[in-house]
């Protein structure tokens, strides 16, 4: 029963965006339909994911029994379709599933083509429950590929200015990286001799690789460092980790502001789930013997990211290469092979997802009543000022937003952020603490933001904004709940999330 | 005693609750919530005068209520166990009665000095948070929660300095606030962390076992002794929060708030956190040797923010800066192992502090100048007005008297301790040697300063003739109030010394209230688990001390009437003249008005610093990855698709060209290079 809701979750959402284009026309009637339909459909999506607990047994640490089936698909070349999830995975789909709604309820009123974009962001979601619910690599590769196609779309069709460069620029980057992937995949299928499991994720684990070694010419390396840093490009790209990031503060400016939450919220994660599901437990001798690199890099993204942010006058730009800084916290969390440092950098991805998400929002909130998101505008004159005079439940919102990336105690990001020093600390002190400057700095463009549009007296331009209505209050207040409930109460999702990856550090200690 | 639970619960709970009532209601409420806020300290403060007492009576010095909950495990390994719990001795108990006595007065005088503000309500939400966030600090059982209670009471000062969003002033100052002491806490957070490491928690008890054990000693942070890094961490962690040298810019700044939420970060909270934190980690400092870094930062910060305080134009700036200097003594006291008397100074500051940001708020509120429809706050126009608010006048003066270390008065008692044990330190202990000299003096000279800067403000604001004629015919004659004057007043008597030594001077003669004779030298011991810091205890060392405390008193003395009496010479009786004495000494005047340059230094380091690396970083990022690597990787591709395009272009001529060419060149290389 459980699989089979787990199977409804996935294809839900393809079915009702498919079940979209029998709407030919663009009249009213049938966008409102259209939307409601939408959002009905996330909005149920979202209940089934949370039925899926029921069927969760919270004490075991692999692939939940009673959520995962496997049917053979392409036998001859050992290609099953087999789905599968367990805490780390479950934790990123509820992610995923309560942010849909909320993006649907945020696009309510998109004005160009509603019904092919809704019925993109509803294939979207299914890739994306897809990519963090197949246990096959076939399968795997397939969704992750096939996320671009709406992404593709969604930012250059519905984009800003710049739409299609940017557009572009994300498609090939990420293209580009997953290349590499499927080449280690392919090894791993031919390398493994796993027979009928060569392309089952699980199957894989347990140092199957730890004694292959490939031939590069006449060059003999080990597989598991040829695979782990193959797979390490795609990842990386997607995270995005210092020098791949790029593609993101493009994309993020130029895509509307549903798909810059989705992007920040859960597409970046999938880059280091991948680290979580596939380069660690398949290749945990590269892990352990690179995860100075990893950390390293991590730390290069927490700084540099955040004296980025420190240089931006747009308003997503600086978010985006928040996203940055922040997302290297959760690398220095991986790389740190501890269990503090490892549940730090899962709790780092939901807690990160609900920040940034939060803060795209109102970016989002904003830009629908000014049309501009410069906080300094290129004449050095303010983008907006006084706002906290005159939109009082926005500056709160707001308020809670920052706090909640810049890491306040109390809200949610604080314990993921203190979990990963702690688990960093002891292996690699001197970078943990060059990552106290990111937390410094963290704070430093944020409030620098905050300072510059919500102090003094409002302009003419900001007294014709109205506050935020019951429609962007409805979706800001979940997230608003859950950065404030996750911060002083992490334990629910501790517990979700702590067998798992238990069970994935374990593989460490043998080595380290 | 018998604490319980439920009672300790109240205590803490109750302004969270007051607070989540106001977030949510406070415009919906009648009187805009105040009352909610208010009921939110009051009940905690009378449940703690309960506990005090109950402490009074049972008058065991080492009392401990230990009692802790699993917040979360991420294994069922211990180390891997988060904890959240309750830690309360006689310590905690002093400073809970303190923060929730002095929060509920500065409660009541908010609701007559923000009367009329539209965002009264938000007001009382956030102090409301504040002092909740004060009580867990000093409920906490471990570092861990009192960091995070540390950092919300960052957020509440961030947000009460920024209160008055108009101002694009405060929104600078907020700012500056929370960068400043954040600065400060992310050093914390890493000892924090590095305690943990090697400890396998953060409790307290667990810490000092730890230490007493010696289990720490050959532990070492990138080379550094364990023990010592944390210390240091702990210490940085007090700069930024209690002000101290180099880190002490942002709290005059802060008093862009409103002026009872000054009170409040000055005195009951916020800068006490870091004096706290370090009676809480005094054990570890001592342990490191760090004692004697502590005393140069204390005493350089006392003296530095007097000498500032001289010149001072705002009667709040005057006030800032003799917090600044304050704390500095109690983190001098630390540094000098005067742990009882720092602790006291921080109980007396706290409410003579109050007293004297509460009445200069009853003075600005008083003085409305109407055509910026702001308080005004300069002293340059006031003065006289001690016969328009005789009360405040009162009170402030009752407060004045405390903070200059006039005798009878609660300052005297206990800055006059630190200065006796700094003086037995450097004297005593440390054989009077140069090095351990310096913080002494300093320590002393600002104590000629203080009473000087405080009565010079007490004369310019409430003495002689007025200096702005309609300002002062504008203001109205103070009739008692209950929520304005009752405050004030209860602050000014209790800045009695009688009430913390039980007797007069402080010191064996003039004892009138026998029963809690010394309470706080007995109660407040540094005991920490199974480690007793307390005093030396040998005949000579005593006799020593006595005699470095009877010097220290005899010289405190002195000092503070010859900063009263040239006070008045100055601008009382006006034998001197300030004005002619700041103009032959304009290079120091300008020195201390410029608040030694620091602030302006700092500022502008950071502001270059920072925008040296983000002007780096975009360039490198825009230019060097974005355009060069990624963009130029395109372009080549590019080019080879030119190339090929060329190549490929379909014409027979250019294809047979190409052969041509190629055979040719085949042919050449053939020819010419192989033999």
């Amino acid at each position: 029963m459980g699989a089979i809701i787990l199977n409804l979750v996935l294809w839900l959402p393809m079915l009702s965006a498919l079940g979209l284009l029998i709407f030919t026309s663009q009249s009213s009637e049938d966008v409102k339909r259209i939307k409601w339909i939408s959002l009905i459909s996330t909005a149920f999506t979202f209940l089934l994911t949370l039925d899926l607990l029921f069927y969760f047994d919270f004490a075991n640490p692999s692939i939940q029994p009673a959520l995962s089936m496997t049917i053979p698909w392409i036998s001859s070349f050992h290609i099953n379709y087999t789905l599968g999830i367990d805490g780390i995975s479950y934790s990123m789909l509820f992610l995923n599933n309560l942010l849909f709604p909320i993006c649907i309820l945020c696009s309510w009123n998109i004005e160009k083509n509603p019904r092919s974009f809704f019925a993109l962001m509803l294939f979207l979601q299914t890739t994306i429950i897809g990519v963090f619910s197949s246990l096959d690599f076939f399968m795997f590769y397939c969704f992750w590929e096939f996320m671009l196609i709406p992404m593709f779309f969604l930012i250059s069709v519905w984009g800003g200015e710049n739409r299609e460069y940017a557009a572009t620029k994300f498609f090939l980057y990420t293209f580009g990286g997953s290349i590499f992937m499927l080449v280690a995949i392919i090894g791993i299928y031919f390398v493994s001799d796993a027979g009928p499991d060569s392309l089952n994720m699980i199957a894989m684990q347990g140092g199957l690789f730890a004694k292959k070694t490939i031939a590069l010419g006449s060059w003999k390396i080990p597989f598991s460092d040829f695979a782990f840093w193959l797979l390490f490009i795609g990842f990386a790209v997607k995270v995005p980790l210092f020098p791949f990031h790029t593609w993101l503060p493009h994309a993020h400016v130029q895509a509307p502001t549903a798909v810059s939450v989705i992007l920040a919220g859960v597409l970046l994660k999938m880059g280091t789930y991948g680290f979580l599901r596939i380069s660690y437990p398949i290749f945990p001798e590269a892990a352990a013997a690179y995860s100075y690199v990893i950390v390293l890099l991590g730390l290069i993204s927490v700084i540099y990211g955040a004296f980025c942010a420190l240089a931006q006058t747009d308003m997503k730009k600086l978010i985006a290469y928040s996203s940055v800084s922040h997302m290297g916290f959760v690398m220095m969390g991986l790389g740190s092979l501890s269990t503090s440092g490892t549940n730090g950098a899962v709790l780092q991805m939901f807690n990160h997802g609900l920040s940034s998400a939060m803060l795209f929002l109102l970016v989002g909130v904003l830009y629908e009543r000014s049309h501009h998101r410069w906080i300094v505008r290129p004449d050095h004159t303010l983008g907006y000022t006084g706002l906290s005079k005159h939109m009082p439940k926005y500056t709160i919102v707001m308020l809670i937003s920052l706090f909640a990336a810049l890491g306040l105690p109390g809200l949610s990001s604080f314990i993921s952020e203190f979990l990963i020093f702690l688990g960093a600390f002891k292996s690699f002190t001197l970078l943990t603490i060059l990552g106290a400057i990111g937390l410094l700095f963290g704070a430093a463009y944020l409030l620098w933001m905050y300072r510059r549009m919500f102090f003094g007296t409002p302009s003419e331009e900001v007294k014709t904004y109205e506050d935020m209505n019951w429609r962007e209050i409805l979706y800001m207040a979940p997230l608003c709940f859950l950065v404030i409930f996750l911060g002083i109460m992490p334990a629910p999702l501790i517990d979700l999330v702590r067998f798992s990856v238990e069970n994935l550090v374990k593989k460490f200690t043998v080595l380290v | 005693m018998n604490i319980g639970l439920t009672e300790i619960l109240i205590v803490f709970l109750s302004p969270f609750i007051a607070y989540i009532i106001n977030a949510l209601a406070w415009k919906k409420l009648p009187r805009h919530g105040d009352f909610v806020s208010i009921l939110g300290i009051a009940i905690p403060f009378v449940i703690m005068l309960g506990l005090f007492f109950q402490m009074l009576s049972l008058s065991d010095p080492n009392f401990l209520f230990m009692q802790s909950f699993e917040w979360f495990r991420l294994s069922d390994n211990p180390v891997d166990i988060f904890k959240v719990g309750i830690y309360i001795d006689n310590l905690a108990i002093v400073m809970l009665t303190m923060v929730t006595g002095v929060a509920t007065l500065i409660h009541i005088f908010s609701s007559y000095y923000m009367h009329g503000d539209p965002n009264y309500g938000r007001f009382f939400t956030y102090l409301s948070l504040f002092t909740g966030a004060m009580i867990g600090l000093v409920l906490s059982q471990n570092l861990l929660t009192l960091f995070i209670f540390w950092e919300l009471m960052g957020f509440c000062s961030y947000a009460l300095i920024g209160f008055y969003t108009e101002k694009d002033r405060a929104g600078y100052a907020s700012m500056k606030a929370f960068l400043t002491t954040r600065v400060g806490d992310v050093i914390l957070l890493l000892g924090i962390v590095a305690l943990w490491i090697h400890v396998g928690s953060v409790s307290y008890s667990d810490i000092y076992q730890a230490l007493a054990s010696g289990s720490l000693n050959d532990k070492h942070v990138l080379g550094f002794s364990l023990i010592g890094f944390a210390a240091f961490c702990m210490i940085c962690g007090t700069i930024g929060k209690s002000a101290q040298f180099p880190l002490q810019i942002w709290l005059p700044d802060a008093m862009m708030g409103p002026t009872p939420c000054s009170a409040l970060i000055h005195a009951a909270t916020m800068v006490a956190a870091g004096v706290y934190l370090l009676l809480r980690m005094y054990p570890l400092i001592h342990t490191a040797h760090l004692d004697l870094l502590v005393a140069y930062i204390g005493a350089i910060t006392a003296f530095i923010a007097a000498s500032i305080a001289l010149v001072q134009k705002d009667l709040k700036a005057v006030l800032a800066y003799s917090t600044v200097s304050q704390l500095g003594y109690m983190v001098l006291g630390i540094g000098v192992a005067a742990y009882n008397a720092s602790f006291m100074h921080l109980i007396t500051h706290a409410i003579f502090k109050a007293c004297l940001f509460l009445s200069a708020g009853s003075v600005i509120h008083s003085l409305h100048d109407d055509e910026t429809g702001d308080g005004v706050q300069e002293l340059a126009r006031m003065g006289g007005l001690r016969k328009k608010l005789p009360l405040t006048h009162l009170a402030m003066l009752l407060a004045t008297l405390a903070i200059s270390g006039v005798p009878f008065f609660s300052g005297f008692v206990s800055k006059d301790r630190i200065l006796g044990d700094a003086l037995f330190w450097s004297q005593g202990i440390n054989g009077g040697s140069f090095l351990y000299l310096i913080p002494t003096i300093l320590g002393f000279i600002s104590a000629v300063l203080t009473p000087f800067y405080m009565f010079r403000m007490m004369i310019l604001a409430f003495y002689g003739e007025t200096r702005d004629k309609k300002l002062y015919d504008h203001c109205h004659h103070e009739h008692f109030a209950w929520n304005s004057n009752l405050p004030l007043l209860i602050l000014g008597f209790l800045s009695l010394g009688v009430f913390f030594s039980g007797s007069l001077t402080g010191q064996s003669w003039g004892v009138i209230l026998p029963s809690i004779s010394e309470w706080f030298s007995k109660l407040m011991v540094p005991v920490f688990g199974s480690i007793n810091m307390a005093t030396a205890t040998t005949e000579v060392l005593e006799h020593a001390q006595h005699s470095a405390h009877h010097t220290a008193t005899l010289v405190s003395l002195a000092l503070a009437a010859t900063g009263i009496g040239f006070a008045f010479l100055f601008y009382f009786w006006k034998i001197f003249s300030s004005e002619n004495l700041s103009k032959s000494l304009h290079g120091i005047y300008n020195f201390l008005s410029e608040k030694w340059y620091l602030d302006k230094i700092l500022m502008t380091m950071t502001y270059k610093v920072s925008r040296f690396f983000y002007s780096i970083a975009k360039w490198f990022d825009n230019v060097f990855i974005d355009a060069i690597l990624v963009d130029g990787s395109a372009v080549l591709v590019n080019l080879g698709n030119i190339i090929l395009r060329y190549m490929q272009s379909g014409h027979i001529q250019r294809y047979v060209t190409v052969m041509v060419v190629g055979v040719v060149s085949y042919l050449m290389y053939l020819a010419y290079f192989v033999k």
